[in-house]
């Protein structure tokens, strides 16, 4: 899709310039706020956008007003009893049209847990241009989620989700058994951070 | 885009009628006469050139399948995308939930919802113009000048005219957000809630949070920019005033044309991005207002800098600031509680 990247690229400086705006804002909303440990931004790279624009499932029809990620932030927290506040703190600064926490249905299974949530872009983040172009995204994706999460997320990200073979089922035990371990250090840390302000 | 819908409704007010007792609005489709569309083709554009329209989110619930729903944007999407009786049904449902929205202290007043298309896009503006008396006065009669009064007529240029415009294609990412024009926004009482929160089920996209800090941040710039001191003064006022006025919602245009001139207010404007930034109303967060500009900080010749908490600053306070021929002096007396050594950032 040689014309879809096209348009995709040029509007690449746009998104990051927002990336960057939301980015400043929300570290200024957040300043002083206990146990955030990060928050960061990132642009959907031009690849990772024409491979979600050309999925076989479920394809979209106008991908560059679709796509929601194409601006992206997210959120990282030391403890598991932080996500919720945090979420909550992010809804006051930007409005939201979607909350979804992604976690395994089943008792015993273990894999990919995150909050996401969508808020549509405010108008003083739009830089000049931005109304100019065709189909520029109306929303921006937020995930909030702890270390132990984030640990999980980002190499199972690469080597799992992005993998183009199927996964043998050896390697998803490992990985689950990784996702174990991250949801059982959360628990941990939540008991330990429960014992110490008792006893303080 | 070129308007192909139109539909108009009575609406009487209904907030408090039961359920059972509840009347739909008398109304449906309308012609679209020439006349009738050069009308509303002007009125949209003065909306949408006024400075005064606000970005609205819609309240949407979030269906199993993704679907995102809301009776609002259910029902706009229905009007523009839907054929025949479906796309009345739409207009009908704006209608119902509008009337329902109104109480007592609403006028009784006309509803309009006209749709436009640009191949597979829609645009959506819903209007309600409130009834309205007027004479008319002819001079050319037999009879001599005669007089009527016109009650059944509807304001296209009241002040209590208000709009929502809605744009996109039918898909899950668009008609999530509008643009509004209201110019009761503001109002400390829930009249100002009438359009966008018991109508429309939305929220001003710009939260309180982060307009207070857009209005913060407008408002520092400006007070370092290099402007003549009678505009300093003007900044100062507007930063204490908007926190004590009763008025709830500000834009940034509102604080600029009412506190400031000259250089000072192109400097604020300027921090916004876009003119729809500076137009949109938002709620102010007091509490946010006073915590982001709680200082005062005053530059004195050999690179002194005094800073003080902007409540102790004033006739009577720690910190005095004396007019004085040469120009603004400031005069401190008090004790000194602690003194340490630092270094002062660049």
């Amino acid at each position: 899709m040689p014309e879809l990247a096209e348009l995709y690229e040029k509007r690449l400086p746009l998104l990051q310039r927002v990336a960057s705006s939301l980015e400043a804002e929300l570290i200024d909303h957040f300043t002083g706020v206990p146990r955030i440990d990060r928050i960061s931004f990132r642009t959907k790279g031009v690849r990772s956008f024409l491979g979600k624009a050309e999925r076989e499932k479920d394809p979209y029809e106008f991908p560059l007003a679709q796509i929601e990620d194409q601006i992206a932030g997210r959120i990282i927290v030391l403890f598991s009893a932080d996500v919720e506040p945090t979420v909550a703190r992010l809804c006051e600064i930007f409005t939201s049209v979607e909350q979804d926490h992604h976690r395994p249905t089943k008792y015993n299974e273990f894999d990919y847990e995150s909050h996401h949530s969508v808020h549509v872009l405010p108008a003083h983040h739009k830089p000049s241009g931005w109304a100019e172009l065709e189909d520029m995204p109306n929303t921006f994706e937020m995930q909030v989620r702890t270390l132990f999460q984030h640990a999980y997320a980002e190499p199972q990200h690469d080597l799992g989700y992005k993998s183009e073979e199927p996964i043998d089922d050896e390697i998803k035990r490992e990985l689950a058994w990784i996702a174990a371990g991250c949801w059982g250090g959360d628990q941990a840390l939540e008991r330990v951070r429960t014992l110490v302000a008792k006893a303080g | 885009m070129d308007i192909f819908r139109l539909f108009g409704y009575a609406i009487e007010p209904q907030r408090t009628v039961s359920d059972e007792d509840f009347v739909d609005p008398e109304g449906g489709s309308l012609p679209i006469r020439a006349q009738l569309r050069s009308a509303l083709s002007k009125s949209l554009k003065v909306a949408e050139d006024s400075g005064l329209m606000t970005q609205v989110t819609l309240d949407v619930d979030q269906g199993a399948d993704g679907h995102r729903s809301s009776l609002v944007r259910n029902a706009v999407i229905d009007l523009a995308f839907r054929r025949g009786a479906a796309s009345e049904r739409g207009a009908l449902e704006l209608a119902r939930q509008l009337s329902r929205a109104m109480d007592y202290r609403s006028r009784d007043c006309l509803f309009l919802c006209a749709a436009y298309r640009e191949g597979e896009k829609r645009q959506v503006a819903l209007w309600i113009f409130p009834q309205d008396e007027a004479f008319r006065f002819s001079v050319g009669g037999a009879q001599g000048p005669d007089i009527d009064l016109l009650t059944e007529i509807f304001s296209r240029t009241s002040a209590l005219r208000k709009m929502a415009l809605f744009e996109g294609r039918e898909i899950s990412t668009n008609f999530l957000d509008g643009r509004v024009l209201d110019f009761q926004v503001g109002r400390a009482d829930d009249v100002a809630d009438l359009w966008i929160r018991r109508f429309l089920k939305a929220r001003t996209t710009i939260t309180p949070a982060a307009g207070t800090k857009l209005l913060a941040d407008a408002l520092k710039k400006t007070s370092r920019a290099d402007i003549p001191p009678e505009e300093r003064k003007q900044v100062l006022t507007a930063a204490i005033a908007v926190n004590n006025m009763q008025r709830q919602s500000w834009s940034l245009e509102q604080v600029a044309h009412e506190f400031l001139a000259g250089k000072a207010k192109e400097i604020f404007l300027a921090a916004a991005e876009n003119d729809e930034a500076r137009s949109a109303v938002f709620r102010l967060d007091r509490p946010a207002l006073a915590r982001r500009l709680n200082t005062r900080t005053f530059q004195l010749p050999e690179d002194v800098l005094v800073s003080a908490p902007i409540n102790e600053v004033g006739d009577d306070k720690v910190v005095e600031v004396i007019d004085d021929t040469d120009g603004e002096r400031i005069r401190i007396e008090a004790q000194i509680v602690e003194e340490r050594l630092a270094s002062r950032n660049a």
